[in-house]
């Protein structure tokens, strides 16, 4: 499912919101920031799917802090603002698929990049916490798409096998991927699924056969051609 | 450290090419007593893989194509 600039309704809440956010930002540097949470899916598919705030992200430390002190100073951070706040977010806080930039919508807007996650992408986030408002947001893209299907989100997923992996010690319990990937089987396409075998299984297959797709005999191949004798042409 | 680190990636990667371009040669039915003598020296070489050697013959070929599949899969 392919979305392009041309779709982002700049009208939502969320819209404006970036779009002050832009014409606010000094002119130079030109920051490169990254829209995920629930915002994609206001801009990109249902306008009246609002939330209290616009998670968004920076490329590297220094944007982090410039938009962090940035937000602070304009009044828009979850303390100040009266409505519609922004939460900038650590680079690190964003997990989804490995290539999500690649589907990524970007836009300029007052000379700043805004790189919208695509909604496919931020319902893989979203299954990391899969509360009910999340469960609603998968739920709403569905209703209004018809997309992705179970086979098209099996597929996706395998590009966020990592997600898969226990978690360090440190980590807070953000849920269980394995879980929620079941309970969201169960709510959507009402079925059991085995995320070890759909999901897991078939992204490592495709990473081995990556790592391993040569063929390994050559180098005994070129250690027999080392054996034949001296001062004789084979072939 | 991070120079020299390419350096030796470097060597193993010209190193591979050639052994690649021995087993091409003994396709081809060209080995010289050169090509075997390296051959010995290559192979006893641990920056020297199938890996690489793989890789450079697909170079070589420009397309889809390896020198090593119908040996291989018969195998």
């Amino acid at each position: 499912m392919h979305f392009q600039a041309e779709d982002i309704a700049w009208a939502t809440p969320a819209g404006r919101r970036l779009d002050e956010l832009a014409r606010a930002l000094p002119a130079a540097p030109r920051f490169e920031i990254n829209v995920f949470g629930s915002a994609p899916i206001q801009l990109l598919i249902e306008p009246a799917f609002t939330s209290a705030d616009i998670d968004l992200f920076g490329d590297n430390d220094d944007v982090y802090d410039a938009l962090l002190k940035f937000v602070a100073a304009q009044g828009w951070t979850q303390e100040k603002a009266v409505e519609f706040y922004i939460q900038v977010c650590d680079p690190l806080a964003f997990k989804s698929t490995f290539d999500w930039r690649a589907r990524a919508i970007e836009a300029e807007r007052h000379g700043h990049l805004f790189r919208i996650v695509h909604p496919w992408d931020v319902l893989v986030s979203k299954l990391q916490r899969l509360e009910e408002k999340d469960l609603a947001a998968f739920r709403l893209v569905l209703a209004k798409t018809g997309h992705p299907t179970e086979q098209e989100f099996l597929r996706h997923l395998q590009k966020a096998v990592d997600l898969y992996r226990p978690k360090f010690d440190e980590e807070s319990a953000r849920g269980d991927m394995l879980l929620n990937t079941r309970l969201l089987w169960r709510e959507l396409w009402g079925r059991d699924i085995d995320p070890r075998a759909e999901v897991i299984r078939p992204a490592v297959e495709r990473i081995n056969r990556a790592h391993s797709d040569f063929d390994p005999t050559l180098k005994d191949r070129l250690a027999a051609i080392g054996r034949l004798p001296a001062r004789r042409s084979a072939g | 450290m991070l120079a020299t680190r390419r350096h030796i990636l470097d060597r193993s990667w010209r190193k591979s090419r050639i052994a690649a371009r021995i087993l091409l040669r003994q396709e081809a039915g060209r080995l010289t007593t050169r090509d075997i003598r390296l051959a010995g020296v290559l192979a006893a070489d641990r920056g020297v893989t199938s890996r690489l050697m793989d890789q450079a013959l697909y170079a070589f070929s420009g397309r889809g194509y390896r020198v090593g599949d119908a040996r291989w899969q018969k195998a």
